[in-house]
């Protein structure tokens, strides 16, 4: 009986091995190197040398700015396509795949894809050349153009990840059943009320886990940024990698890191407090 | 308040034949209850004129207004879902009162007291603020009633709505149904493959077969008058017996070694007869002879499995009758009782 009991326990382990050995330590390691001064003590002395940096203000308000623009858009396209994808009748699965494609792609890549559209001998330049719309090659991704170089990050980190938002949400709704929806049609409710009033609120749970996946994902965007744009358009992911690799300094590095996890953390929370589901509604 | 009329509705899904071509109206405030096995077009019919099907032809009017083009909620009709439907995220009161915001009826004092009305007519009153979850399945089918209830429609459609429920609970429901349904006296179309029910309720029962209709009939000419094979054996616990009859000369039929008067036309016909319409017969008279195979005693009656020339013949009779296996009985039908059948249309034929 006790053996029986234990079983779960011991089949769990591994994986919790797993995580002690390669989530956890590594984080409290960084905490440590974080939390220490010169002289190995407690000090925020690297908090306070992150603070002062030039890019440390630039880098927390872009950081931001790209989580506020960019995942209100990804949420908002991937309710619409799977509202498109759920009211066709077939070749749902085809779409699927398609729109999907992205996610197979690693951000990196999906920079430099991006990068060779945008870059100053790159296809929108010639497409914008050959419609007589500018007279040479015009520099799109400079510190001299932040907005354009902000709005390219925010198209780039779209294509490449409204998919996953898209996969979560159309996998809560198909587990709305139908006969809501005919219930709500029968008695009177448009498609737009059917949406506000069936869709949403029974997609809650998935919403929540879209959003909070995502919002951790884009306070951590990296990739894309440096190919796009290196540090014209400093971000926190940036910063953390430019202290930990160009200036040697793994404290800085690490309060960076510590910085990113604090406000995941706060979204999070806040996810989870916002888009709490009724234990009593969950039939 | 309003007649249902539906005109040669014909519904295909792929190559399967749903609905070939049905036409019946129903009256207003007419209860009717289609009734038929699984695969019989019984639900496709429902929701055509629900309008979540669109039929491939024909007309569907409610009151004196053509709505086959309408959508559902155009329509004034209501439905009451199988597996209820209600809406999980939003409490008791909430999901009754939902017709009534969408279709915007009333201030929210008069939409308070209809949903205050159509919730004692169904006794969950007291359940209002609670969500759906926390109730039972009998509790969610009066929740998804009221909702239907409480925007008074012309028509209200129930799609098995018992069936979900328990065996004692669907019996409760059912006579209950019957009050609240007469008491407000919507005009009702309630699909089911259950005859009791269908039975217990019906004004009118169509007994539908490969998307057709059969029959539609009061619940007892039904029982008493089947036009077809397969209403006689569809309906009834257990169903018509049916005895290969030759004639033997006008108007004079023979079963075996017993002969009866029938129709006069026909060479070989079907003779349907109900298992308690069949009486134990007195020494020397005509009778079916057979020896009894199997004996079920149900308390209210008894009902006895009959050998008889090969044939298999059910008979119910009074609970005392001391009847055992292997023991021979001698029955003779009901005079009044006889329906004949030609075994080739399998229609009834009038004696």
């Amino acid at each position: 009986m006790t053996g029986e009991r234990a079983l779960p326990y011991l089949l769990l382990a591994p994986s919790l091995l797993f995580l002690a050995l390669l989530f956890l330590w590594p984080l409290a390691e960084a905490f440590l190197v974080a939390f220490s001064g010169p002289g190995g003590q407690w000090s925020l002395v690297n908090f306070r040398e992150m603070a002062e940096d030039l890019n440390f203000a630039d880098a927390v308000r872009n950081t931001l700015l790209l989580v506020a623009v960019v995942v209100p858009i990804q949420l908002a396209l991937a309710l619409g396509l799977g509202v498109l994808l759920g009211s066709l009748d077939r070749g749902r699965d085809g779409f699927l795949y398609i729109w999907t494609i992205p996610l197979g792609i690693s951000d990196l890549a999906a920079g430099i894809l991006w990068l060779a559209m945008l870059s100053e001998r790159g296809y929108l330049n010639s497409l914008l050349a050959a419609l007589g719309l500018v007279e040479g090659p015009v520099l799109w991704l400079s510190y001299e153009t932040p907005l354009a170089l902000f709005l390219a990050v925010v198209v780039a980190e779209v294509w490449r990840a409204t998919a996953i938002v898209l996969v979560i949400l159309v996998a809560g709704m198909q587990l709305i059943p139908k006969e809501y929806y005919e219930a709500a049609e029968v008695f009177g409710a448009g498609a737009f009320q059917r949406f506000r009033r069936i869709t949403l609120p029974l997609l809650k749970p998935s919403i929540q886990t879209a959003l909070i996946l995502r919002t951790i994902l884009a306070f951590e965007v990296f990739a894309v940024v440096v190919v796009l744009g290196g540090r014209d358009l400093p971000v926190l992911a940036g910063e953390a990698f430019a202290w930990q690799y160009d200036y040697r300094n793994a404290g800085v590095a690490s309060a960076y890191a510590v910085l990113i996890l604090t406000v995941s953390l706060a979204a999070t929370w806040l996810y989870l407090r916002l888009l709490r589901v009724r234990e009593e509604s969950l039939a | 308040m309003a007649r249902i009329l539906v005109e040669d509705i014909k519904k295909t899904f792929g190559k399967f034949v749903a609905l070939k071509s049905v036409t019946m109206e129903v009256a207003d405030g007419e209860f009717t209850v289609l009734l038929g096995p699984s695969g019989c077009g019984k639900t496709t019919l429902l929701r055509i004129i629900a309008g979540l099907e669109t039929a491939d032809r024909g007309e569907v009017r409610i009151g004196e207004r053509r709505v086959d083009h309408l959508p559902p909620r155009s329509r004034n009709i209501a439905m009451v879902f199988q597996n209820y439907a209600v809406f999980p995220h939003m409490t008791v009161f909430e999901n009754i009162t939902f017709g009534l915001r969408m279709q915007k009826r009333g201030s929210e004092e008069e939409i308070r007291r209809t949903a205050r009305w159509a919730a004692e007519l169904v006794h969950i009153e007291s359940q209002l603020d609670k969500y759906t979850g926390q109730l039972s399945g009998g509790q969610r089918q009066r929740v998804a009633v009221a909702r239907a209830l409480a925007v008074r429609p012309q028509v209200l459609l129930m799609d098995e709505p018992l069936s979900n429920l328990d065996a004692l609970l669907r019996l409760e429901m059912r006579a209950e149904l019957k009050t609240i349904l007469r008491e407000c006296a919507t005009t009702t179309i309630y699909v089911t493959h259950d005859q009791v029910e269908a039975m217990s309720l019906a004004d009118r029962i169509a007994i539908m077969h490969g998307g057709e209709i059969e029959q539609y009939d009061t619940p007892l000419e039904i029982y008493r008058n089947p036009a077809t094979l397969f209403c006689g054996g569809f309906i009834g616990s257990p169903p018509m017996n049916f005895l290969e009859a030759e004639a033997v000369a006008p108007g004079r039929w023979r079963i075996g070694d017993f002969e009866l008067a029938g129709p006069a036309e026909g060479a070989r016909l079907l003779l349907g007869i109900r298992p308690e319409d069949l009486e134990p017969a007195g020494e020397g008279e005509p009778a079916l002879v057979g020896t009894v195979q199997v004996v079920e005693p149900l308390g209210s009656h008894l009902l006895a499995t009959l050998r008889l020339d090969g044939r298999l013949l059910r008979f119910a009779g009074d609970a005392d009758l001391p009847l055992r296996p292997g023991d021979t009985l001698r029955l003779r039908p009901r005079a009044d009782r006889l329906r004949w059948f030609d075994p080739e249309s399998e229609r009834a034929v009038r004696s």
